[in-house]
């Protein structure tokens, strides 16, 4: 929150110094959200997780007719996890600052499981986790403490929609089940699961691994590449035409380059690890069944399916299995392959809930003591380069998330022009750039016909 | 005294006195306003900045409201700047400061002896050069204008604003307080000559102004303003009884039974009341306090409910101030009028800055209460439903049970539970 300065002595406590959040005037129910928001945080307050941002209290003025609301929390001295990136001086890759930044993870992850599994079978979600909200309180002899704040931002929007539209700022972080989401039919049932958190907490790691490795800058370069499998996507995720979801190709091919670092090795470094856990338990777009609860209600988003057939899909997330060819990461619509978003038969890693999180992390932070684990005297091998290959491809679509009238079946998948384009893109056909449409067409029904 | 500024450019005349008397003054308070971040470090560093900015010898020579000499501004500038700065919260009138600054300059007082413990600081019968005294002490402070009683205790207690905070600011506080009262007890300073007087300039001179954002043109009288310099609630019972029966003109040794049950009542259930009542120049204070006493008026029952100018204009005879006053005297109207209600209905605001407590999760604030906030972040940062600005809570306003804050002061909180 706070611009930061070479004086670390600034770090020292300042007890009488807090963050006010002034709440805008004129929303429809204010008065509710408030009230909710400030119940959720005194209930989360009550829990004593140290990483988690303290609530301190609330204050409305004026007359009833004309109230002001305000909410005090802790002041974040260090801003969010963001300022903590982009420190003018980065701290060195040291045992101590990978201990740390485990320590910081294994926190953050008991505190969301608190939060998510409360006394008396009270949930709360976050539902808008991002490196912005994870907020930084340096102190003068360590690197300080992360906590989760901005719990108030979505707690109180269980609709999708809702959280689609008043989301302020990025929706980098967003899990795939909001994408899905345009897909459903209106008026569909839909709510906020925990497992959304889940992903956040996934993409919050992931980008700590890249600055960890490398640097902010090339964290930064990581965040700008958003060229997919299926075109242009802002998120970790992407979804074809044919509502395809998977983990984006940036995503995957960064994990697949670090994992081949020596310094990022599964089993022998922690950076491995965390990687691992990102990978196979975070960055996962299938759900576990029922949400793997006991109480289906809480979690499940509840999809609508045309007919027979099942709206949404899923491709694997096993990128171990991917050469670089493009075109083995695509999974056609007709395809045997695919499995319904909530197929039991599906023989998938499923994301783990915050609590299996909990215990991974609690694995990795005591379970290796080594020197070598935790720090290795070497350089990463360099960054991944951005795929040339992929990157020549025509102009991006615009129009990747058209909402589907899913009354309409065209005859053919290439009777719709969007969907040949994307789907001509996806396989890194070059015809089409060069040879036009017709060539194009050519080229996609030789390699379909049998 | 007017200074013409020339502007040479356009060869106009300006009868603007950019430095004159009350420049160094205001700028001097709205610096000290602007600092006053509680317990940050950083700022004695902005003091220290800001008096470097604010005195040269034009400012210097507005002050003091005449021409004066090289050798003086340089030791102002050298030797003294807190020193000179502290005289203006002391005085008002620029001879005043005049012939302080001079008698300091004679008897080399400087910035080292105001960082110095109180002991040194001391009235002295002697004239400025010492021909009369043979007490050991240095003579910075002769028994003469501009120095009385009062002007040296507020001198004492405002240098403080200026000077680096000892490394235990609340024990220097308190070692300041016990003996800036000692000489009270000790009847070093003798008798007050006019104690109300002086207790409203020391009101005025600890008012602090709340940044919130929508109540920033508010002032407010911190609370342990309140308890500790006002009432002297460090000392013992009997000093803080005298105190205020002194302030009502009655002589503690001629106080009757019934003065010190008014003075107990006061003590107990009304502090505020009665520094509202002499904040708005009441008339009769003792009076006044004797209707509140017998209609059972306390501080919990603030804020006195707002009336607008047409209740005034229309049902004053209704309002519970002027009934109050009708019940018990056969000449009402003496003391609650519109004006006088007016006033205290205005004033009391001052004196009510809640107290912001982990212990309550929601309060309710009048729009007119001041928000005990006392600086304000540049950076704020906006969501969708909210903008979050940084604050400072004024140390004194803040109940941190978790932290174990200990400079709460737990008395009538206006928050009520939601």
């Amino acid at each position: 929150m706070g611009p930061l300065t070479d004086d670390e002595s600034q770090y020292d406590t300042e007890p009488y110094v807090v963050a006010v959040k002034a709440f805008r005037k004129g929303g429809k129910n204010v008065a509710v959200d408030v009230k909710t928001e400030v119940n959720a945080l005194a209930q989360l307050n009550q829990l004593g997780e140290e990483h988690i941002v303290r609530f301190i209290t609330s204050f409305q003025r004026g007359t009833q007719e004309d109230l002001e609301y305000y909410v005090l929390f802790e002041w974040a001295d260090g801003g969010n996890l963001n300022d903590f990136w982009h420190q003018p001086h980065k701290p060195r890759r040291t045992a101590s600052l990978v201990k740390w930044v485990v320590e910081q993870l294994c926190g953050l992850t008991r505190a969301l499981k608190a939060a998510h599994y409360m006394p008396k079978e009270l949930i709360h979600r976050h539902g808008d986790l991002k490196p912005g909200n994870i907020l930084w309180f340096p102190n003068s002899d360590g690197y300080g403490t992360l906590k989760i704040g901005e719990w108030g931002e979505a707690m109180n929007y269980n609709q999708l929609t809702a959280l689609r539209h008043v989301r302020y700022g990025t929706r980098r972080y967003e899990p795939p089940e909001t994408g899905l989401q345009t897909f459903l039919a209106m008026g569909a049932p839909q709510s906020v699961s925990r497992l959304y958190d889940v992903w956040g907490m996934g993409c919050i790691i992931l980008e700590f691994i890249i600055w960890l490795l490398y640097d902010y800058e090339e964290l930064c370069r990581f965040n700008s590449s958003n060229q997919g499998y299926f075109g242009p996507s802002d998120m970790f995720y992407e979804i074809s035409p044919e509502r395809a979801v998977r983990v984006h190709r940036v995503v995957e091919h960064w994990m697949e380059h670090m994992a081949k670092d020596e310094l990022c090795r599964p089993g022998e470094t922690a950076l491995g690890d965390l990687l691992q856990i990102v990978r196979t338990g975070l960055l996962v777009v299938e759900l576990p069944e029922y949400g793997g609860l006991a109480h289906a209600a809480d979690t499940e988003m509840t999809f609508t399916t045309h007919g027979d057939n099942p709206l949404i899909r899923v491709t694997a997330p096993d990128s171990t299995t991917h050469g670089d060819n493009p075109s083995n990461r695509v999974i056609a619509p007709d395809s045997t392959n695919l499995e319904g978003f909530h197929g039991s038969a599906s023989k998938q890693r499923t994301r783990l809930r915050a609590d299996e999180l909990e215990t991974e992390m609690i694995r990795l932070a005591e379970g290796e003591n080594s020197e070598h684990y935790w720090h290795q005297d070497q350089e990463p091998r360099p960054a991944p380069v951005d795929d040339t290959g992929l990157s020549r491809r025509p102009a991006p679509i615009t129009k990747l998330y058209p909402r589907v009238d899913d009354t309409i079946d065209h005859p053919h998948p290439y009777s719709d022009p969007m969907r040949h384009l994307t789907r001509c893109m996806s396989i890194g056909c070059q015809n089409w750039a060069e040879a036009g449409e017709d060539q194009c067409f050519r080229c996609l029904d030789s390699r379909d016909d049998p | 005294m007017q200074h013409n500024i020339t502007n040479q450019e356009s060869g106009m005349t300006t009868t603007e006195d950019r430095f004159g008397p009350k420049y160094l003054r205001e700028q001097l308070n709205e610096l000290l306003y602007t600092s006053s971040t509680g317990l940050n470090k950083d700022s004695q560093k902005v003091i220290d900045e800001g008096l470097i900015r604010l005195l040269h010898s034009k400012s210097i020579k507005g002050s003091l409201g005449r021409d004066i000499d090289s050798e003086l501004v340089m030791y102002i500038l050298v030797e003294a700047p807190k020193t000179f700065a502290t005289l203006h919260l002391v005085f008002d009138e620029p001879l005043s400061r005049y012939r302080a600054i001079q008698s300091f300059k004679q008897s080399h007082f400087g910035d080292d002896i105001l960082s110095s413990e109180p002991g040194e600081i001391t009235l002295c019968d002697s004239l400025p050069h010492g021909e009369m005294c043979k007490q050991p002490h240095p003579h910075h402070f002769p028994s003469m204008d501009p120095w009385t009683d009062d002007s040296l205790h507020l001198f004492i207690k405002l240098r403080r604003k200026f000077i680096a905070q000892w490394d235990e600011p609340e024990l220097a506080e308190s070692h300041a307080t016990q003996t800036i009262t000692s000489y009270f007890d000790e009847g070093l300073l003798g008798p007050d000559p006019d104690p109300v007087k002086s207790l409203w300039e020391k009101m005025s001179a600890s008012m602090v102004s709340s940044v919130f954002e929508r109540t920033e043109t508010k002032t407010f009288l911190p609370q342990d303003d309140i308890e500790e310099m006002i009432l002297y609630n460090t000392r013992d019972p009997d000093s803080r009884y005298n105190h205020v029966l002194q302030l009502m003109g009655i002589q503690p040794c001629n106080a009757s039974e019934n003065d010190r049950e008014l003075a107990d009542y006061i003590l107990n259930y009304a502090q505020k009341i009665f520094l509202i009542a002499i904040w708005t120049d009441l008339e009769q204070l003792q009076t006044a306090m004797e209707l509140f006493k017998h209609a059972h008026f306390k501080d919990e029952d603030l804020p006195l409910e707002e009336w607008s100018e047409q209740e005034f204009e229309t049902v004053l005879y209704h309002h519970k101030f002027v009934r109050m006053e009708e019940t018990r005297r056969r000449h009402p109207g003496h003391i609650w009028n519109a004006r006088s209600i007016r006033d205290f209905q205005s004033s009391q605001w001052v004196f009510l800055a809640p107290n912001i407590s982990t212990d309550v999760q929601t309060c309710n604030f009048d729009k007119a209460c001041p928000i005990p906030f006392i600086a304000k972040g540049t950076e704020q940062h906006s969501g969708a439903h909210a903008v979050v600005y940084k604050y400072t809570i004024h140390p004194a306003h803040f109940k941190d049970s978790l932290h174990q804050v200990t400079h709460f002061m737990a008395h009538n909180s206006l928050g009520t539970a939601d």
